[in-house]
């Protein structure tokens, strides 16, 4: 056995938009294993403005406007970065196998553990990186097919382009001599 | 769609998804939505085929989306499962037509 990653890149380009797609799969593969995604915004965002205005802006400097950096975000804020929503099928399962709502940004990706216990803790601050979700579907079908539904450009009400990268992890009936992912020695274990 | 291609896709499907023809029922089921009326079907162990291809009618469901006057999808859906959202966006009486699918419990030896 071993694991294999498929690409899948599709692009949204309009408000509201509903694209279906389909990944398919090599002979070999036996079953989904995770699933993991990537954004990549290319419409520009400008940033939250109810977030602080500088001080400098009495002195004459065009006010510059400070990303909001609540622990939470509302939904309204337009620095929400949930992108859209991904479903996936598989034709040999009733129903979606997995559904999940996209974000352009980890919020905790971005700096490692600096607080030292010494300051409270803020989604921003610790690092957390990108991981599979497990998942374990066998598959007879070669085909998965996909939905994505856009919802930034709905809350913008505004055409946003971007690209979602679906990565589909697999596991083929290959012989053994690739690399065991602790992702899948963990849903092995189940 | 029409009712012969519901027929083969169906058959094929749940082939697909391990049951033969003795595990499940097909019925039919005819919807009439009056002007601007929503309806929803819950449907989360059943699959629901539509037979035509109703216009002025909005459905969303786990996987599925059909609205013929909906611009921005690059397909529609003619397979729903789950939650079935129908709208009729007409304010007329409109009319949708299901094959909907149905596992039994248990299949007794003829």
């Amino acid at each position: 056995m071993r694991a294999r990653v498929i690409v899948k890149e599709i692009t949204i380009r309009k408000q509201g938009e509903v694209q279906f797609f389909q990944i398919r799969l090599p002979k070999n593969a036996v079953r989904i294993i995770g699933v993991d995604s990537d954004i990549i915004l290319i419409s520009a965002l400008e940033p939250q403005v109810d977030g602080g205005v500088r001080p400098d802006k009495e002195n004459g400097v065009p006010p510059f406007v400070e990303v909001n950096r609540a622990p939470f975000l509302r939904g309204t804020t337009k620095s929400n970065p949930t992108i859209g929503k991904l479903k996936l099928q598989s034709l040999d399962r009733h129903n979606i196998f997995f559904e999940t709502w996209l974000s352009f940004i980890y919020l905790n990706s971005s700096m490692p553990d600096m607080r030292y216990g010494l300051f409270p803790k803020s989604p921003y601050s610790l690092n957390r990186n990108s991981y599979p979700k497990p998942v374990h579907v066998p598959v007879n079908n070669m085909a998965i097919n996909g939905l994505f539904t856009d919802a930034i450009g709905t809350r913008r009400q505004s055409d946003m382009i971007y690209k979602v990268k679906v990565f589909l992890w697999i596991e083929t009936n290959e012989p053994a001599t690739g690399v065991n992912y602790d992702f899948e020695l963990k849903t092995n274990s189940h | 769609m029409n009712t012969d291609l519901a027929l083969s896709v169906i058959e094929s499907r749940m082939r697909d998804m391990g049951y033969s023809p003795k595990e499940y029922t097909i019925s039919f089921k005819h919807c009439v939505l009056q002007g601007n009326e929503r309806r929803e079907i819950e449907a989360y162990n059943e699959l629901y085929f539509l037979e035509h291809d109703p216009e002025d009618v909005y459905i969303q469901s786990d996987f599925g989306f059909y609205d013929l006057s909906f611009q921005k999808t690059n397909e529609l859906k003619y397979e729903h499962q789950g939650l079935i959202d129908l709208q009729n966006i007409s304010s007329n009486t409109n009319h949708i037509r299901f094959i909907q699918v149905t596992l039994k419990h248990t299949v007794k030896q003829l």
